[in-house]
């Protein structure tokens, strides 16, 4: 072979290489496994075509109900002449959509995530007011217009030009961070706090928590013996107690992903703020109109609620800055970020991502010498996210090891105060939607609604739910059957979900509507410190940008009110 | 005029058309590129940044207080001040380690020294690859098999290299240079293959060293190339994001961002048109200095650099 031979093939395989790189990540689609496919599309059928974000949710819900409609109307004549049936022809990348992907995709139906609704009538979104007012066929002749809060039905209710009510965009998945908890580390080391203990000491947290079932467990945050949270910490106290303990146990309290530390400590915080300020107070902020009664200062480290309350207008709504429930929810964050003993030793790797994460969290105390793992910052789907390492271990290791046969629970926040009463309150800031696309052939709208309609029936959001594990951000209910279908791990979300206030962090007060990226929790803690500007409280601790809750949360007032131009 | 000159001229007028036809098809397609996403991109967001739109009511009104909030914003914050300051040390770096090793190594290669193609190959490497991948194996290689092998060589531990506040500057900093070698090795090795020769071989005759041929001939044959990559450097000054978004995406830590993240950062997570006239006016300030400066630089470049003659 002469040299120019060899440096051709060389070339050649280089060229390879290169082209080869850009598809890394990509595999052979499985189809069972509900991966994304390229289906054949059957020309004796008429096709209806659905984008799906295929992120932590994944897509085999959207498959499932595929089947279940495809089989309903297979027999279906009237949408084009000469077809006999529908297919859903499902096209599920791991890419988001803007305006100009929607414009220019084939795809019809949309479900995605992190979708702006406003104005999105004008650029990608096409009526749906048919699907949702009128009568279900699939759902007993219930509307899903009735799913929807009243929140959600005055955000997405839009009043066209003759003042008639018009709606582009139906509530998709839910999406709340919080702490996914190792129910079967939980019960085998019993990390369940005592009846009656008020003082954590830390020399004795061993006399704390029960070390047997006959030990009576304290009521837990729901205030009720008997139930799935008892001895669960109800306030950060009693969490923080737990942290210890554990770690006194040798093992380890925290698991987070490295790479993502600050969006998800920073949605825990979110979530901690609404938790301690309850759904009233935290709407405030997207309406920009009420009373604030939890406002206050720092004195001396210590939080004092103002005397007065304050009634907010969207010129001062940056005195929403000043609420407690911020102030406990920051001091909580600075315990987590600067307590090493809590945390995993890779909790600010930037090579560890989330899904690292959970399979460290899922892996640790059962394959190779990793401690055991007690707790999971990230969001609600990462059960879901998490499939493929569920499903190696499985195979693996054994049936013990899948989903419905190992014990994790959604962990009720504690708050900050013991006498707070308020209930548990969830926040979704996921944003997700199912809309239409704007420029639909008028002969499809028909089909188009009829799906919407089969998708957001109850059976259909009971199968999504027994699926992926989670519920979607509408007000359903699932029956005992379904529930038995779901993980332990679902059904604790779903029955959290049930006993909770969720807040829907929308509002069509002008402030919200012209600032949004100001209100998303990324955004939301935006602190200035020594004159830097530091977009969360974790990352300031982190970074040591300081060690003072004080500090954080002062320096959050400050910012939104001398640095931000938004207010009226 | 005799007969055949006439031929000639109409056969030309017919090549002319038909060249023409060719350019047109050739160039019509960049051009409305450069209509639409230059000229129109830029002129919208002139306008945008002049603009308040609300996106209940769908008004716009035309104001100048996009500017005014944004010296408000700015005043009592380093923010300005910290990310122009890392957007010039990642300038200087590319200009001192990426341009003179550039040059090294470009050299290196035009003189087809031991091993010239594989290093040409391996410098082009991540400009063909894909970037995500880079630094996905990147990462890894830092935070992971660094301080597995400091580990093993030294028994001791050590965090991953851009896990520690200490080193994490110049792991991003080494990735930067690296993977900026790519195009501009190729367009200066092959610009110092242009050189003639003979002049190189006289230089040889009358026995001038490597460093003097370097200095005293490559140098000022490629100074047009070198130019071109030294303008285009100072006008992305305020836009080069310095791989930030690639490693940390929307989180880099504040002591590491430079404008061109803070400012595609705010581009990227902003939602809904009524959000984007700020970032125009932000990038139209920007403009206001980066345009004179290039014009200086360049100015100076001519004036003082070096001439082929």
């Amino acid at each position: 072979m002469n040299k120019k031979l060899i440096n051709r093939i060389g070339a050649l395989a280089l060229c390879l290489c290169a082209c080869a790189s850009g598809f890394v990540g990509c595999k052979k689609p499985d189809i069972s496994q509900g991966d994304n496919h390229e289906e054949e599309i059957d020309s004796t059928k008429t096709q209806l075509y659905v984008y799906n974000y295929d992120g932590g949710y994944r897509t085999d819900w959207l498959y499932a109900a595929k089947e279940r409609y495809e089989a309903l109307h297979a027999e279906d004549t009237n949408w084009e002449t000469g077809k006999k049936g529908v297919q859903i022809y499902v096209n599920a990348p791991k890419m988001g959509i803007d305006a100009n992907k929607v414009k220019s995709n084939r795809d019809e139906i949309y479900f995605a995530e992190d979708v702006p609704y406003f104005g999105m009538q004008d650029v990608m979104g096409g009526d749906i007011t048919p699907a949702l007012t009128t009568e279900n066929p699939y759902d007993n002749n219930k509307r899903v217009i009735d799913k929807f809060t009243e929140a959600q039905k005055n955000y997405y209710g839009v009043k066209d030009a003759s003042g008639e009510m018009k709606y582009y965009g139906v509530p998709n998945y839910a999406g709340y961070f919080g702490i996914a908890y190792n129910i079967d580390l939980f019960e085998e080391k019993q990390y369940y706090i005592k009846d009656g203990v008020t003082e954590f000491p830390a020399d004795n947290l061993y006399d704390c928590f029960v070390h047997s079932e006959a030990e009576k467990k304290s009521a837990g945050p729901d205030g009720e013996y008997g139930t799935s949270d008892d001895g669960l910490p109800v306030t950060y106290t009693e969490f923080y107690a737990l942290c210890d303990y554990i770690s006194q146990m040798g093992q380890t309290p925290f698991e987070w992903s490295g790479q993502f530390y600050e969006k998800h400590l920073t949605g825990l915080l979110f979530s901690l703020v609404a938790q301690n300020e309850g759904s009233q107070q935290m709407m405030l902020t997207y309406d920009a109109s009420g009373t604030a009664t939890t406002l206050g200062t720092v004195q001396n480290g210590v939080f004092v609620k103002d005397s007065v309350s304050t009634q907010i207008n969207s010129s001062n709504a940056y005195e929403l800055a000043r609420r407690k429930g911020t102030y406990d929810g920051i001091e909580f964050i600075r315990r987590l970020i600067t307590t090493s003993a809590w945390q995993n030793e890779d909790a600010f790797k930037t090579s560890v991502s989330h899904m690292n994460a959970q399979e460290k969290f899922l892996k640790a105390g059962k394959v190779g010498n990793d401690k055991p793992i007690a707790m999971l910052v990230d969001g609600i789907w990462w059960e879901s996210e998490a499939t493929a390492t569920f499903d190696s271990m499985t195979k693996s290791k054994g049936e013990a090891y899948s989903k419905n046969n190992r014990n994790f629970g959604w962990m009720p926040l504690p708050k900050a105060e013991k006498d707070d009463t308020h209930t548990n309150t969830l926040i979704d800031d996921m944003y997700s939607l199912c809309f239409m696309k704007k420029d639909i052939e008028d002969w499809k709208k028909p089909l188009a609604y009829d799906f919407i309609q089969f998708m957001y029936s109850d059976e259909s959001l009971a199968e999504f739910s027994t699926i992926t594990n989670t519920p979607k951000a509408l007000t359903y209910t699932m029956s005992k059957e379904d529930k038995a279908k779901m993980s332990p791990y679902g059904r604790s979300l779903i029955e959290m979900k049930e006993n909770s206030d969720v807040i829907y962090p929308i509002s069509r007060s002008s402030l919200f509507a012209n600032n949004q990226s100001t209100f998303r929790d990324s955004r939301l803690f935006t602190t200035k410190i020594d004159g830097k500007i530091v977009s969360s409280p974790a990352k300031a601790f982190h970074e040591g940008n300081t060690d003072s809750t004080e500090i954080c949360f002062n320096g959050i007032y400050d910012y939104f009110k001398n640095n931000l131009t938004i207010w009226g | 005029m005799p007969q055949g000159e006439i031929k000639d001229k109409k056969t030309l007028s017919l090549h002319g058309k038909k060249n023409l036809g060719f350019y047109i098809a050739i160039m019509a397609f960049p051009v409305l590129q450069f209509c639409i996403f230059y000229i129109g991109v830029n002129f919208s967001s002139l306008f945008l940044a002049f603009q308040k739109i609300d996106v209940l009511s769908g008004d716009i009104t035309w104001t100048f207080s996009n500017f005014s909030n944004l010296f408000k914003e700015f005043s009592s914050t380093t923010l300005l001040s910290d990310t122009v300051r890392m957007s010039l040390i990642n300038y200087l770096i590319s200009l001192i380690c990426g341009t003179s090793l550039g040059l090294f190594f470009s050299y290196y290669i035009s003189k087809k020294l031991v091993g010239s193609m594989f290093y040409r190959v391996v410098l082009f490497l991540p400009s063909i690859i894909s970037s995500i991948v880079l630094v996905t194996i990147y990462k890894f290689f830092v935070e992971e098999v660094v301080p597995a092998f400091w580990f093993d060589t030294t028994g001791k531990t050590i965090k991953g290299l851009l896990e520690n506040f200490d080193t994490r500057f110049f792991a991003i900093a080494f990735y930067v240079v690296f993977i900026g070698f790519g195009t501009s090795v190729l367009m200066y090795s092959n610009s110092m293959s242009e050189i003639d020769p003979e002049i190189i071989e006289a230089g040889e005759l009358d026995g001038v060293s490597g460093i003097k041929e370097f200095w005293y001939i490559t140098l000022p044959m490629v100074f047009p190339t070198l130019k071109t990559f030294l303008i285009i450097g100072v006008a992305g000054i305020f836009t080069s994001q310095m791989e930030l978004f690639s490693f940390y995406g929307e989180a880099a830590p504040e002591k590491l961002q430079t404008f061109g993240y803070y400012l595609y950062n705010q581009t990227e997570s902003a939602i809904g048109v009524s959000e984007y006239p700020r970032i125009a006016a932000l990038g139209i300030l920007l403009t206001c200095i980066a345009v004179p400066l290039t014009f200086l630089v360049k100015y100076l470049l001519d004036k003082y650099g070096f001439s082929e003659n």
